[in-house]
């Protein structure tokens, strides 16, 4: 299976969001601000171990992680 | 056990983000998080626990630290954490505190104890060798 490592598609669609993403991390499932919500529509599509993933707001170079 | 992962693309930058799984309470997902040696433990969003049915409040270990601009405060708990379907069970902080530009870590306790990591930057790879015996 060949997994997507580029994800800057996701990285500007859908900043400051959580995501649901498939096995090949290629195609979002659900987003939303909620995470429970995210998660609670992966699973009801019939994904049983979705790819959570906090998309930052900005994509800003990386030095820290606190706010 | 040898794990091979490619660094994640975001625009310019590459970055050594990995899928890892999250376990607890029966429930189970993946998670994109970033390995960092210079966070000191694995620190995971709070909104996570939410859905792995732990309850922060009532953890009573809140851990304060600290990163470039500030500081935050998480809740110590552990979970099994897996690297392709192979689990540990490890430490981890959640906290409300990670920025909105930041990322779930994977740090020195909880994760570079458990794993010997080799970062290849020129190729975008990253090792990962379990010090599971």
């Amino acid at each position: 299976m060949k997994v997507n490592t580029n994800l800057t598609a996701i990285f500007t669609k859908y900043k400051g969001l959580w995501v649901a993403l498939d096995e090949t991390l290629k195609k979002v499932i659900s987003s939303d601000k909620n995470v429970d919500k995210v998660y609670k529509k992966a699973l009801k599509k019939g994904y049983q171990k979705p790819t959570l993933f906090k998309v930052p707001q900005k994509n800003l170079p990386y030095f820290g992680f606190v706010k | 056990m040898k794990y091979a992962f490619k660094y994640v693309q975001a625009g310019l930058w590459y970055r050594p983000i990995v899928r890892v799984t999250l376990k607890f309470n029966k429930i189970e997902f993946n998670y994109l998080a970033l390995i960092d040696s210079g966070a000191d433990f694995n620190i995971f969003h709070a909104d996570i626990a939410k859905i792995l049915k732990i309850d922060l409040s009532k953890l009573k270990n809140p851990v304060n630290f600290s990163g470039i601009k500030g500081g935050g405060i998480g809740y110590f708990t552990s979970i099994d954490l897996g690297v392709e379907g192979n689990f540990v069970n490890t430490p981890v902080v959640f906290s409300n505190d990670i920025s909105d530009n930041g990322y779930g870590i994977l740090g020195q306790q909880g994760f570079f104890n458990n794993y010997k990591i080799d970062f290849d930057y020129r190729l975008r790879r990253i090792e990962l060798t379990s010090n599971k015996k």
